[in-house]
């Protein structure tokens, strides 16, 4: 394995991986656990993958990872018993941090399904081609062309509740101007 | 107050902003945009979409966070080489002890092979001191 163009690799994505992650996990602990995870793994099957596709391989992997996290997290809040005091703290969270466009964007994000968000992210802020996603998600064009309208549908929707329930995004101009 | 209606046009429209549409469509799509004030509305509304998304600015990665990376990558490293040093170890471990017991094999039963030459050629000179005690018997009589 090569060490050095591992780390050149780690400088020159690392930020991509994880702002993406921040879009999509409620809080940044588990953003830097996973960029984490993803590097290391990728450090590992470094040698079988092809260098072209060195991106879309980490962005993969980070996708993958941060599912699981939701999921093992959904399975946990269902069970436990403090789940109520859990969303009382997320939505403190959300309260002291809206304040930032940024982190509106990315609370938005976070309420879209994960595959959803994915693609949205690969295409809107990776400049990825919908052939380029196709084959990454093995799937078709097409079916990714109308998962972004659904996504985007969504996200229209998310927004407008985003409005209402906090009216200060929209007098400020941070949505929809 | 005129009504818009749905238009068979407006799932062609993300692909049009993203400029994923074939040239042909490309063009048929941007004249159909002069006349049709559903398409016109939807494309407005995709466009603020991508405006609010375009806000975002990426966040700098903790530089402590790519040293911790680095540095379990070097433990991993280590480790690995561990692994390999352990695993050429035991190969060449096994590799000895099948050598050892093909050897030892060969050696006991040549051991083995000379001794019973050697238990054979005694018996010969029992078997031959008895017949000659025997003759000698049998002449005594």
């Amino acid at each position: 394995m090569d060490r050095n163009k591992f780390e050149v690799v780690l400088r020159t994505e690392n930020k991509k991986i994880f702002n993406y992650l921040l879009k999509i996990l409620r809080n940044r602990e588990d953003a830097e656990d996973l960029l984490q995870e993803v590097f290391i793994s990728f450090y590992k099957k470094m040698d079988n993958v092809n260098e072209k596709t060195y991106i879309p391989y980490l962005f993969r992997t980070a996708y993958h990872k941060s599912l699981n996290l939701i999921k093992s997290r959904k399975k946990k809040e269902k069970f436990s018993q403090h789940y109520e005091d859990l969303e009382n703290i997320a939505k403190y969270e959300d309260k002291i941090e809206t304040d930032d466009k940024s982190e509106l964007i990315r609370k938005c994000m976070r309420k879209l399904p994960e595959k959803q968000a994915f693609i949205l992210e690969m295409q809107f802020y990776q400049k990825m081609s919908y052939k380029e996603i196709a084959e990454l998600l093995l799937t078709t064009p097409s079916a990714i062309d109308s998962k972004l309208v659904r996504a985007k549908k969504k996200l229209k929707k998310i927004i407008l509740q985003e409005m209402k329930e906090n009216p200060v995004h929209n007098s400020r101009g941070e949505i929809y101007e | 107050m005129s009504r818009i209606f749905k238009c068979k046009y407006a799932k062609k429209l993300n692909a049009y902003i993203d400029s994923e549409l074939s040239k042909k469509e490309f063009t048929k799509i941007q004249e159909h945009l002069k006349d049709c004030l559903y398409c016109q509305k939807e494309i407005r509304e995709i466009n603020k979409i991508n405006a609010f998304l375009s806000g975002y600015q990426n966040e700098d990665v903790p530089e402590n966070l790519n040293e911790k990376i680095l540095s379990s990558v070097g433990k991993h490293s280590i480790n690995e080489r561990k692994a390999i040093f352990l695993r050429r170890v035991s190969r060449l471990s096994i590799a000895a002890s099948i050598l050892f017991s093909l050897f030892s094999g060969i050696i006991l039963s040549n051991i083995t092979f000379s001794n019973n030459s050697t238990l054979s050629a005694e018996n010969t000179e029992i078997e031959f001191a008895q017949d000659s005690l025997y003759d000698y018997l049998l002449v005594e009589e």
